[in-house]
């Protein structure tokens, strides 16, 4: 399994609080621009597969456009509703001279299958659970 | 009862907030009393404390009442309200009212509180001189508080800076003038009070520091204030909040000891048998208190004495306080100052993001805190003040206790003990157990059964949170007001961001909100800044849902739709070519006809919009957002045999009119040119149905997820009239409506004669007026989808491609 942090845009191209997706190997990543730091999570609502990037963003969740699901960023765990044990990936992300990189896994990269959730159905890629952010 | 047995009498002069929480401990007791109280003000008892919100326009003055007429007869208590008692009798036992009545009593309860300090400044008699003191001074400075105007407070404590930022939200340009260097020098060390200063100055009130006021200056109208070292500044408004004295003059006329309160004991018992005080009027060992806490303290003990059962004593009263300004957070209690050689400070502070805390150490006890900017934690302190517990274990931790994993997790480790209602003195076993043996499960329930929170309402948050945490079947209150991020009534908010000329959503966010907001307010909070500011103001697309981002509706595949703007329903050959054309080129999934005369091109691809937009050559239709979505028309006296007012061009001409605008809510207009109503404008948002002669202007109907028939507005003659009056309503439905309420909702809520009123039959200045600015917010409007060519910024429609991919 190979890791990877990939240069994917300039920091610009992702406007103060909101979220852009971009596609990296199989998969797409919604990366969002908080202010301090950026923060990426699969772009795929556990619900309904709803585009999280197109959302709002409020602290440091998003909630789907579609059916307004609420998604903490950090963690990928849905906050709304509560009831749900549902997940999405995250992944690391730092910024160097102005350029935003994510850090990927070919795994991680090509897998389609759910995503673990913390504390809930057994641990899944602990590795791509170290997710902090990245300051600017 | 046994009622034919003689109950004692007990009188009670004063009907403010000590007074009656005196009434209702003593109503807990076995032994009854004949009440009466006297009152000389003529409302019903309320929360003193909270006018400062009534002033800010947060609370009605029913949002305050404490006890309803209905609370007083269902306990008997007679209430003399507007009677002042001008004497007391002690000897013969009697009270004199300025009504004349003599009342005899066995047992004199005095709690005539405080009124305002008014320092000795030339011209305080003059009219727009106020003082802040009960409802009456409220309700006066409301009238007279209008935007624009410039108001000045002198004194800078706590009621001065409340009623100064309540000023502020009513629209007036404040300043604060303090005597002394520090703000709030009574609770604050010259730390807390520059940080407080700037915090107030961030706000947009004026602050000045170390100025004696001279006189108050203006011919019968104040419109000046002079200082002692010169530099007058203008005022049409003054409010005086130089401090409070005690209303001890009854008590001295009845020979009882007064030094500066009427003098009690540890019972709370004055110098004459049967004669008790209770509140801000009375002295105990030296101290006269001005705030809530020891009142209720007071009015425990004082309960427990006037029923025989004497014994609980009244040993004084960590003083605190915390000022009520939404945004500023200020906390204050003990002795703050840390003085004496035994003294320990313990700091924390944060300039930039304003936040100043102190905690002075003594013997390893708290002795006093401050905090200023962060007040969260301030319940903390205060337990450890009053307990006296040895903190020196904790002190690593003092400022920076290990926050909680969540509310419930706080809840839990709380001690029953805990009190949660300083106010009230009410304790977390307490709110438990009325929980379980009463089954409560709103905050309103718990309020009424244990009295906590409905003093200064700064633990409500703490005792929901515990509702929350015990009660599975929590039900939060429906509040008028957005949502919790921004906790404003929708009609309180507009006022203030016009006010406070507030112009990003972020801004509002930060200074009324939590400073994060949610996808309930920031799309609620764009919308009001676009409808007040026309478009002159910071539109941030972040804080908009994804369809206005785009200017596309987004779909359940998060493909996008694409409505073009067909105006009256009437298109051409050309168009319909271009539509067809673009369908293919962009291998649309779907074209379809919509239920209001247009056609929808379904399964577009974002990064395609731009070019999608500029292949079909028309405006945008706005079938995406909460605005003007069409003028659906039938073919009216063009065509139709029956047709009797010219349907097309004048839905062509309202739609030209108000195309292009956001609304609180989607807005569907129809034009009809006869009653046969053939395209239904009689359940549209706004609708004109023409007939012989006339336009009748219909509004409020709906045919969506309710269906209601439109209330008839007007009956006009010329078609332009029936389209101004369709403008009318269109506008004040814009300014009063809440986010997300349609305009049948609106209707209902404010009800047809009243919006009648306010728009059609309105003055000549008022119809003018909000003309006015919807010509402003439509001139400052235009085609959404022109940032095909100008994109707000370089990824608005554009996929982002990856520098460096994977190689797999």
């Amino acid at each position: 399994m190979k890791t990877e942090w990939l240069r994917i845009t300039k920091c610009g191209n992702i406007p103060l609080r909101e979220g852009r997706a971009v596609q990296v190997g199989g998969r797409e990543i919604a990366i969002f621009n908080l202010g301090d730091r950026f923060l990426a999570v699969e772009n795929r609502c556990p619900h309904k597969g709803g585009p999280l990037s197109e959302g709002i963003v409020s602290g440091e969740s998003v909630i789907c456009p579609l059916h307004g699901w609420k998604v903490g960023l950090v963690q990928g765990n849905v906050q709304r509703p509560s009831e749900m044990a549902a997940c999405v990936r995250t992944f690391a992300t730092r910024v160097e001279a102005g350029v935003l990189l994510l850090k990927v896994t070919s795994e991680t990269a090509a897998d389609f299958s759910p995503s673990a959730c913390p504390g809930v159905t057994g641990m899944g890629d602990d590795e791509v659970r170290q997710t902090e952010g990245t300051q600017i | 009862m046994e009622r034919t047995e003689k109950l004692e009498k007990l009188i009670v002069i004063g009907n403010g907030m000590a007074g009656i929480a005196c009434v209702e401990q003593v109503l807990k007791y076995e032994k009854k009393f004949e009440i009466v109280i006297f009152g000389d003000e003529t409302h019903v008892n309320y929360n003193r404390i909270l006018l400062s919100s009534v002033l800010a326009g947060e609370k009605s003055v029913d949002d305050i009442t404490l006890n309803g007429l209905e609370w007083y007869r269902q306990h008997g208590i007679q209430l003399k309200l507007g009677v002042r008692i001008t004497d007391i009798d002690p000897d013969a036992k009697t009270v004199i009212g300025d009504d004349g009545s003599v009342t005899a009593y066995d047992k004199l309860l005095i709690a005539t509180g405080s009124s305002p300090l008014i320092p000795p400044i030339e011209g305080v008699q003059k009219k727009g001189v106020f003082v802040f003191r009960n409802l009456d001074d409220t309700r006066a400075m409301l009238e007279r508080a209008r935007p624009g105007i410039k108001a000045v407070v002198i004194g800078g404590g706590l009621l001065g800076l409340e009623a100064a930022r309540g000023l502020q939200v009513q629209g007036c340009e404040v300043t604060v003038v303090h005597l002394m260097e520090t703000l709030m020098e009574r609770q604050l060390d010259t730390t807390g009070g520059s940080y407080l200063k700037q915090k107030m100055e961030s706000l947009g009130v004026k602050v000045l520091l170390g100025r004696s006021t001279t006189a108050l200056l203006g011919n019968g109208k104040v419109q000046a204030v002079a200082f002692k070292n010169g530099n007058d500044i203008k005022a049409d408004l003054v409010v005086i909040a130089a401090g409070i004295r005690p209303n001890v003059e009854l008590g001295r006329k009845a020979g009882l000891a007064v030094n500066r309160g009427i003098a009690v004991n540890d019972y709370l018992e004055t110098s004459r048998p049967g004669v008790f005080a209770v509140g801000e009027c009375v002295e105990h060992n030296g101290v006269v208190y001005g705030l809530v806490a020891p009142l209720f303290e007071q009015a425990k003990v004082l309960a427990a004495t006037i029923t025989g059962n004497k014994g609980p004593k009244y040993e004084g009263s960590v003083q605190s306080a915390k000022l009520k300004i939404m945004g500023v957070d200020v906390f204050s209690a003990g002795d703050y100052h840390g003085n004496g050689a035994n003294a320990q400070e313990v700091r924390y502070e944060d300039a930039a993001l304003g936040i100043y805390k102190k905690v002075v150490l003594k013997e390893g006890k708290v002795a006093g805190v401050v905090l200023v900017g962060d007040t969260s934690t301030s319940h903390r302190y205060m337990d450890w003040l009053i307990s006296g517990a040895d903190v020196t274990p904790m002190r690593h931790t003092l400022l920076f206790p290990q926050p909680a994993s969540d509310g419930g997790l706080d809840i839990a480790a709380m001690a029953d003990s805990h009190t949660v209602c300083g106010c009230m003195g009410v304790t977390k076993g307490t709110i438990i157990q009325a929980i379980h043996s009463k089954g409560l499960n709103t905050l309103a329930q718990v309020k009424e059964c244990t009295r906590a929170s409905t003093g200064c309402g700064s633990c409500t948050d703490l005792c929901r949170d515990i509702i929350k945490a015990v009660t599975p079947e929590f039900e939060e209150e429906a509040k008028a007001t957005i949502c919790k991020c921004v906790p404003f009534a929708e009609h309180n908010l507009r006022e203030i961001l016009r006010s406070q000329k507030l112009k990003s959503v972020q801004e509002v966010l930060e200074i009324y909100g939590n400073g994060v907001g949610c996808e309930v307010c920031k799309p609620a909070l764009s919308y009001m800044l676009d409808m007040l500011w026309c478009g002159d103001h910071d539109e941030d697309r972040s804080a908009r849902f994804v369809n206005d981002r785009v200017h596309a509706n987004i779909q359940n595949d998060g493909s996008f739709s694409v409505v073009p703007r067909i105006r009256g329903g009437v298109t051409s050959p050309a168009e319909l070519r271009r539509i067809a054309d673009v369908a293919e080129k962009y291998s649309v999934r779907m074209v379809k006809i919509t239920g209001s005369q247009r056609i929808d091109l379904l399964g577009v691809k974002k990064s395609d919009l731009p070019n999608v937009w500029t292949d079909l050559g028309m405006p945008s239709g706005q079938a995406y957002t909460k605005g003007v979505r069409m003028v659906k028309t039938c073919v009216g006296t063009e065509f139709c045999r029956f047709g009797v007012q010219d349907s097309i061009s004048t839905g062509i001409e309202m739609e030209r009119r108000l195309e292009n605008l956001f609304t609180p809510h989607k807005l569907k207009m129809g034009v009809v040119g006869c009653p046969r109503n053939c395209a239904e404008a009689t359940v549209k948002d706004i609708g004109l149905v023409g007939q012989e002669g006339s336009w009748q202007v219909v509004v409020g109907g709906a045919a969506g997820k309710s269906v209601r028939k439109a209330d008839l507005l007007i009956t006009v003659e010329a078609t332009e009239e029936a389209l101004r009056c369709a403008e009318l309503f269109f506008q004040y439905y814009r300014e009063n409506a809440n986010y997300l309420e349609r305009t049948y909702g609106f209707v209902e809520r404010i009800g047809i004669e009243k919006v009648r009123k306010e728009t059609v039959y309105a003055s000549e200045q008022v119809q003018a007026a909000l003309l006015d600015r919807l010509h402003k917010s439509k001139a400052l409007s235009g085609d959404a989808w022109l940032e095909r060519d100008s994109p707000v910024n370089p990824t608005q429609f554009v996929q982002i491609q990856p520098m460096e991919n994977l190689i797999l």
